[in-house]
C-alpha cells in the first residue's frame, strides 16, 4: 500500500503531456527515412505501450513504462536524416519524453511544475548543442567532436553514479 | 520509532536514473557508430535529466512531523494520521508506503491527500480475531517527480499498536483475586465496595442491605445514608501463555497464539486498571517471565513482551515450565493458562503447573472454527470431519476438566463465559 491516489487505470496512465509526446512522435515518424506508415505504427506502439506500463497496478511495471518510449525514439532517431532541424526535431522529442516522465500521473498534480527544473535544464542543453551544430557544418568531425564530449560527459555521470553522498550537504556542526 | 538518521549516503539514485543513462550511452554509441548526430541529441536530455532531478530536491535528509492514531471499536480498525515537511521541500513528492499489520485486513482502500505541506492518510482495516499487533512504521522518502531520485526522510513517530480484544475483558478486573503478599492492602483500589477501608458516605439506595446504612449520618441529615468502603486489591494473576507448536501446522498455531496474546493483553490490562498485581510466562522450549507487578511500568513492560512472542520452534516438556515458573512467581497465585490443547501434552503442562501450588484456569481457543473455514473436502467429509474434530475436542478439555476448569473459546469475540467462570471463586479456586 502507498501513497497513490486512485482512479482508473486508463487515467492513471494517461497525462497531459501524453498528447505532446505522440505529437513529436507522429512528426519524428514522418520526417525519419523508414517508411511512413511502419514508422507512425512503430511510434503509437511505443507509447501505447507505455502508457499501458505506467497504468499497471504492479509498481515494477510501472518502473518499466520508460523502455519502450526509449526505444522507439532511439530507433527513429536512428533514422533521422542529418539536417539542422531534424537534430533539433530530435531533440525536443528527448526534451518531451523527459517532460512525460516528469508529468506522472500517479503522482499528485502539478508534477510539471514543481520539477520544472527537471525538463528545462535538458531543454537548455539541446539548445546549446543545437546552436553550436547549427553554426559548425554538419560533417563527420563536429559528430567525433561532439561524440568524445559527450563520452566525457558519461564518465563524469559514472563518477556522479559511484559518489552519491556528493548530492548530500552535511549539516553544520556549530551554528 | 525514529526514522532514518541523517548520513551520508542518504541520497539515492532510483533504478529509472539508471535506465535513463544506459539509454543515454547506448544512443551515444548508435550516433557515433552510424555518423549520425541525431541519436546525439536525443540522447542528451536523458542523459541530463537525472543530473538535474539531483539538483532539484533538498540538499540533505529532510525532517517531517509526524503524527497518527488508531480509532475504530470492536473489529473495525481506522489508521488516520499527518506528514508535515517544511518549506522549501514540497510535501507532494513525498512517497508513503505502508504495510497492513498482520492478522489485519485491508477494508476500503487508503485515502491518501496530498497538499504542499502536509500528506494525510487514512487507512480503513479489520480485525476478523481479536488481536494485538504493532502497526508496521511507514516509509518515507522523497522523490522527484520523474522518480530518478530519493532521499529518505527523518521523522519521529511514537509507536502504534492495535489492540483488540473481547469487551467482556474489560470488566474482569472487577474480579477478586487471591492474595499471595505479606501485607494486603499496600496497593490501594480506585474502586469502592462494600468492605476494606472506609471511604465515604453516600446516600443509600433503596436495596442497600442494614449493615451499610450510616444510622447516625441518615438521622442528621434526614435521609437514608450508606458507607462506602475503598476495596483492598492486591490480588495477584499470573497469564501464562503455552506458545508450543502442535500437530495443527504452523499456520493455525500462529493464529491461536495471536488470539492468546490478544486475551491475555486484554485480562492483564483490566487487573492492572484495578491495581491488581499482573505477571506473564510465556512457555516455548523455556519461559520467559515478566514478574509480578502494577502500575503502568507493568503495563508497557507486558506489552512489549506480549509482542514479542512467538511461536517456539520446538515444544519444551511441560515439567520445565512447572519448575521454572516457580523460580519467578510464588504459588498461590491465580494463573490463567491459555493454550490451544491441541495436544495430549497439553494437559500435562496444566497438571504440572498445578502440582507446582498454582491454581490453574484454563482458556483454550478453539482450532474448530479456523479448521472449518478451510473446507478442502466434500459437504459430507467436511461434516464427518468437523464432527470428529469436536467429539476430540471435547474428550480432551473433559480429560483437562480433571485438573482445572477449562473455558473453551469458539466464539472468538466473546469472553463472558471466562469471566463468569473467575467470578466463582469456587470454581476458580480449586485446590492445588
Amino acid at each position: 500500500m502507498n501513497g497513490s491516489p486512485g482512479g482508473s487505470s486508463v487515467r492513471r496512465g494517461l497525462a497531459p503531456t501524453t498528447p505532446v509526446l505522440v505529437l513529436v512522435t507522429v512528426v519524428l515518424a514522418y520526417d525519419s527515412r523508414l517508411a511512413l506508415l511502419p514508422a507512425l505504427l512503430l511510434g503509437l506502439l511505443g507509447i501505447v505501450a507505455g502508457v499501458g506500463l505506467r497504468a499497471a497496478p504492479h509498481p515494477f511495471l510501472r518502473e518499466t513504462a520508460a523502455i519502450p518510449v526509449i526505444v522507439v525514439l532511439g530507433v527513429l532517431a536512428a533514422e533521422t536524416p542529418i539536417a539542422p532541424i531534424s537534430e533539433l526535431l530530435v531533440g525536443v522529442v528527448g526534451v518531451v519524453f523527459v517532460a512525460w516522465l516528469v508529468d506522472d500521473p500517479s503522482r499528485p498534480a502539478g508534477a510539471i511544475v514543481r520539477g520544472a527544473v527537471e525538463w528545462t535544464i535538458p531543454g537548455v542543453g539541446v539548445g546549446v548543442a543545437w546552436a553550436s551544430s547549427f553554426l559548425l557544418p554538419s560533417t563527420a568531425a563536429p559528430v567525433g567532436v561532439a561524440g568524445g564530449l559527450l563520452a566525457a560527459a558519461i564518465v563524469v555521470l559514472a563518477y556522479l553514479v559511484r559518489r552519491p553522498e556528493l548530492f548530500d550537504r552535511a549539516e553544520a556542526s556549530t551554528i | 520509532v525514529t526514522g532514518p538518521p541523517a548520513r551520508a549516503g542518504m541520497f539515492h539514485w532510483r533504478p529509472r536514473s539508471y535506465l535513463l543513462f544506459g539509454s543515454g550511452a547506448l544512443l551515444l554509441v548508435v550516433g557515433v557508430s552510424l555518423a549520425n548526430p541525431a541519436p546525439l541529441f536525443l540522447a542528451l536530455p536523458i542523459l541530463l535529466a537525472p543530473v538535474a532531478a539531483a539538483l532539484l530536491g533538498p540538499r540533505g535528509a529532510p525532517s517531517a512531523r509526524t503524527e497518527w492514531q488508531v480509532d475504530g471499536a470492536g473489529p473495525e480498525v481506522r489508521v488516520s494520521g499527518a506528514v508535515s515537511l517544511s518549506a522549501p521541500t514540497d510535501a507532494r513528492d513525498l512517497v508513503v508506503q505502508f504495510a497492513v499489520p498482520p492478522g489485519l485486513k485491508e477494508t476500503a482502500p487508503a485515502r491518501v491527500g496530498q497538499g504542499p505541506d502536509q500528506v494525510r492518510f487514512e487507512f480503513h482495516w479489520e480485525a476478523p480475531e481479536p488481536v494485538v499487533v504493532p502497526v508496521p512504521t511507514p516509509h518515507l522518502t522523497w522523490s522527484d517527480p520523474a522518480g530518478l531520485v530519493e532521499r529518505a526522510v527523518q521523522f519521529d513517530l511514537p509507536d502504534l499498536v492495535v489492540e483488540r480484544y473481547p469487551a467482556e475483558l474489560i470488566h474482569i478486573g472487577a474480579v477478586r483475586l487471591e492474595r499471595t503478599i505479606a501485607s494486603p492492602g499496600e496497593t490501594r483500589s480506585r474502586r469502592t465496595g462494600s468492605s476494606g477501608e472506609f471511604f465515604a458516605i453516600r446516600d443509600a439506595t433503596p436495596t442497600e442491605p442494614p449493615r451499610r446504612i450510616n444510622w447516625i449520618a441518615s438521622a442528621r441529615t434526614g435521609r437514608r445514608m450508606a458507607n462506602e468502603f475503598e476495596v483492598e486489591r492486591t490480588g495477584d494473576v499470573l497469564l501464562l501463555i503455552d506458545a508450543r507448536p502442535s500437530s495443527l501446522g504452523r499456520r493455525v498455531d500462529t493464529r491461536l497464539l495471536s488470539l492468546a496474546v490478544a486475551a491475555a493483553h486484554g485480562i492483564a490490562e483490566s487487573f492492572l486498571r484495578e491495581k491488581a498485581r499482573v505477571g506473564l510466562g510465556v512457555y516455548g522450549e523455556f519461559l520467559e517471565a515478566v514478574p509480578l507487578a502494577a502500575g503502568r511500568t507493568q503495563r508497557i513492560r507486558l506489552r512489549n513482551a506480549m509482542l514479542r512472542v512467538r511461536l517456539a520452534s520446538e515444544p519444551g516438556p511441560p515439567e520445565r515450565c512447572g519448575v521454572a515458573l516457580r523460580r519467578y512467581f510464588p504459588a498461590g497465585v491465580t494463573t490463567i493458562l491459555l493454550s490451544s490443547l491441541a495436544e495430549e501434552t497439553s494437559g500435562y503442562l496444566v497438571a504440572h503447573v498445578r502440582r507446582r501450588g498454582f491454581p490453574v484456569v484454563v482458556l483454550s481457543p478453539s482450532p474448530l472454527p479456523m479448521l472449518a473455514a478451510s473446507r478442502i473436502l466434500s459437504d459430507e467429509d467436511e461434516e464427518l470431519v468437523g464432527r470428529i474434530a469436536r467429539l476430540m475436542r471435547r474428550h480432551r478439555l473433559a480429560r483437562t476438566w480433571q485438573e482445572a476448569p477449562v473455558v473453551d473459546w469458539e466464539e472468538y469475540w466473546s469472553l463472558a463465559p471466562l469471566v463468569d467462570l473467575l467470578r466463582r471463586p469456587r470454581q476458580r479456586g480449586r485446590g492445588v
